[in-house]
């Protein structure tokens, strides 16, 4: 709650600009803001969860207050609220700990200094690294939301980020993000829970301590050159997503004076330190986009795997194929290869979050009708061991110029076990109703 | 007695064009029309078959280097779903020009392929190849005739690309006077005229550049038409080349 209090205080300091340029004016030049309504039926149900139908709403402001030449304030406050339940609590004071995303937060909330070729920002971030456009294994600064998988999000971190630009292309970013925020993903009371309804589990998680040692460092630097784009970056943190193990407790099924067995009581998380050293890529060569990310993940204590991870892709744009329709793609082959193996796991499958990308193909594929309306199918085709996939055709349609429709649909199949194919009841419908102003 | 003066303007025309060829023509054009720096604020319309119109607001930066080379920067104001997006091209010699679309919703700078030229500008009658600055070198020009349009005295140059584009030919006619095109015609592969542009509310800037407040695109194939309607225009007034860095891309500062 305090840190509100702060970011109001500062926040109005622009208050005598806006008052006097008046409100409307003011946020029509600093300010803007989106409105949703989202409404998703889904065809089956799994044991955990029998509902079918869902709502959504939610409100996405941006505010970027002017308080100097060289500083401002960034706010991104966020309301939202569905009948899942999915949101609960007003504030996010205690994010850390909670499977659920507040109903009030800020996506993003920073002050921003700007002296000369230096950048500072100090607050709740959210942090975009790497070129890829489906999969972005050199971007690991912000946990992800995965309590609904078909719409996952990035959390914001509170972190200090430092950029430094040495040219028109070139620059050298610091961040550091003192407080470990983890991934966020329902254990067993959700259609997507990764761990099966019963036995009933306890959830646990061991969060590293707030300390400066358990401080995590991401570094980037990224430049061009005769066309083409490079970063270089470097992380040193702990593994958002958590690796599990199943906890036990004493059961006499015949009593007290009966043999005692152990049966599992929960699923406790351990968060491992890993670094990860990254370089991404893009260019284009006469009409082709190329564009490429690796990263290699080093698991401290070899408590768990190290592994390599990369993407390559394509993008290309068929203008006009029929007058004022354009037909885009955008294809990518996404890999892992395990550099060094960690320990068997006791019993408790991982949830593969972070890791289901080891032999894939995803795609995107926009066909531009006019101005207005578009469709698009994306997907991903996981083919390693028994092949699975997810895919998501959408019809969006601008229905006035600041009124977007979208209808859709997300669509997984493949084996039981396998990571898409453990959701394949969770086929669903969407419709998407969003207002900007 | 009033068709005196237009007369006598025809002749100085002809006398004129018979001195000069397509190609001073074109180089007159880009001497008359060679700020430092130019800022454009507009607003563009998008006008279907069916008369139903589509509004986008846009600000235009150009700056030319020391070197010679163009910098640009196209930044979306409206409509508000694309309020931030930012297109960002830098000219370069002897390769492909470096471009980057900055995406606000995914904060990601993406580089995109300068070289798709026939690929309309954000579904606009436009394409990137009409909006950028006539290369004297890509084209051979040949004067074709005198020709008064919307009561000024043109010469009408013909400009073929030396390399394939999205047109076969183009047909532009210049103003005599000022040297801004006035309205260019635009023919296809199998040499249809496919598109018309048109300058009008043509108002002069600094003193010296001549500048039209209204251009219209209208595509005769598929009956569309994109107007731009210049709200207001800075030449010369000094813009910072910082703003045609990536970092001015993605933050606006």
């Amino acid at each position: 709650m305090k840190k509100y209090v702060w970011i109001c205080a500062v926040g109005l300091c622009g208050a005598p600009a806006a008052a006097a340029q008046g409100p409307a004016a003011w946020f029509a030049k600093h300010g803007r803001g989106k409105l949703e309504y989202k409404v998703l039926w889904h065809e089956g149900s799994r044991p955990q969860d029998s509902r079918k139908a869902r709502s959504e709403f939610r409100l996405d402001l941006e505010l970027d207050i002017p308080l100097s030449d060289q500083a401002r304030l960034f706010l991104r406050p966020d309301v939202r609220w569905d009948t899942d339940h999915l949101s609960a609590g007003l504030f996010d004071e205690s994010r850390r700990d909670t499977m659920r995303r507040p109903i009030f937060h800020f996506q993003e909330a920073y002050l921003e200094w700007r002296p000369g070729p230096w950048e500072f920002r100090l607050g709740e971030q959210i942090f975009a690294w790497g070129t890829a456009d489906g999969y972005n294994p050199t971007d690991n600064l912000n946990p992800r939301d995965y309590l609904d998988l078909a719409d996952s999000e990035k959390i914001p971190v509170f972190a200090l980020s430092a950029t430094y630009y040495l040219d028109e292309v070139t620059s050298l970013q610091a961040v550091l993000v003192p407080f470990f925020t983890p991934s966020r993903f329902d254990g067993q009371d959700s259609r997507w829970s990764f761990f099966p309804a019963e036995p009933p589990l306890d959830f646990d998680r061991d969060l590293p301590a707030d300390s400066l040692s358990n401080m995590q460092v991401g570094l980037r630097a990224r430049t061009s050159v005769r066309g083409w784009d490079f970063s270089l970056s470097y992380f040193d943190g702990y593994n958002d997503i958590g690796r599990p193990t199943l906890t036990y407790e004493r059961f006499a099924p015949l009593g007290p004076l009966g043999p005692v067995v152990l049966r599992p009581e929960g699923v406790r998380f351990a968060y491992d330190k890993v670094r990860t050293l990254g370089f991404d890529f893009a260019t284009t060569w006469k009409h082709v986009g190329l564009h490429g990310e690796v990263a290699h993940t080093w698991t401290d204590g070899d408590r768990d795997d190290s592994y390599l991870q990369y993407v390559l892709g394509i993008d290309y744009t068929w203008a006009d194929i029929r007058p004022g329709q354009n037909l885009r793609l955008v294809l990518e082959y996404a890999g892992e290869e395990v550099t060094s193996r960690g320990p068997e796991r006791d019993g408790v499958p991982p949830t593969r979050l972070g890791r289901y990308l080891d032999d894939s193909i995803l795609a995107r594929i926009v066909y531009e009708l006019d101005e207005t309306r578009k469709l698009e199918l994306k997907g991903v085709a996981n083919l390693r061991g028994d092949d699975n996939f997810y895919l998501q055709p959408a019809f969006t349609w601008d229905l006035r110029e600041n009124l977007r429709l979208k209808l859709g649909a997300d669509i997984f199949t493949g084996a039981g076990e396998s990571f898409f194919g453990q959701f394949d009841d969770n086929d669903r419908f969407f419709l998407l109703l969003q207002y900007y102003f | 007695m009033k068709t005196l003066p237009l007369l006598l303007a025809a002749c100085l025309a002809a006398a004129s064009a018979g001195e000069l060829t397509g190609r001073q023509v074109m180089e007159k054009v880009r001497s008359h029309n060679n700020p430092h720096d130019e800022l454009t604020e507009l607003e563009m319309r998008l006008v279907d078959d069916a008369g139903r119109s589509r509004t986008r607001k846009l600000r235009i930066e150009y700056l030319r280097t020391d070197e010679g080379l163009d910098r640009t920067l196209i930044r979306f104001s409206y409509p508000r779903r694309m309020k931030g997006t930012g297109l960002l091209t830098h000219e370069q010699k002897g390769r492909n020009d470096d471009q980057w679309l900055y995406l606000p919703s995914l904060r990601r700078t993406r580089r995109i392929a300068a070289d798709a030229k026939t690929e309309r500008f954000v579904q606009s009658d436009f394409t990137y190849e009409d909006l950028q600055p006539e290369d004297l070198e890509d084209n051979a020009y040949k004067l074709l005739r005198s020709e008064t349009v919307d009561g000024r005295p043109c010469h009408v140059v013909e400009a073929v690309p030396r390399s394939p584009g999205g047109y076969s030919r183009r047909e532009i006619a210049v103003d005599a006077e000022r040297w801004l095109p006035l309205r260019i015609l635009y023919f296809d592969e199998g040499g249809r005229h496919v598109k018309t542009e048109h300058a009008t509310e043509v108002r002069q800037h600094e003193g010296r550049f001549w500048r039209p407040d209204r251009v219209e695109m209208a595509d005769l194939e598929r009956e569309h038409t994109t107007v731009f309607l210049i709200q207001r225009r800075v030449i010369d007034g000094g813009i910072d080349p910082q703003h045609f860095t990536l970092r001015f891309l993605a933050t606006g500062r």
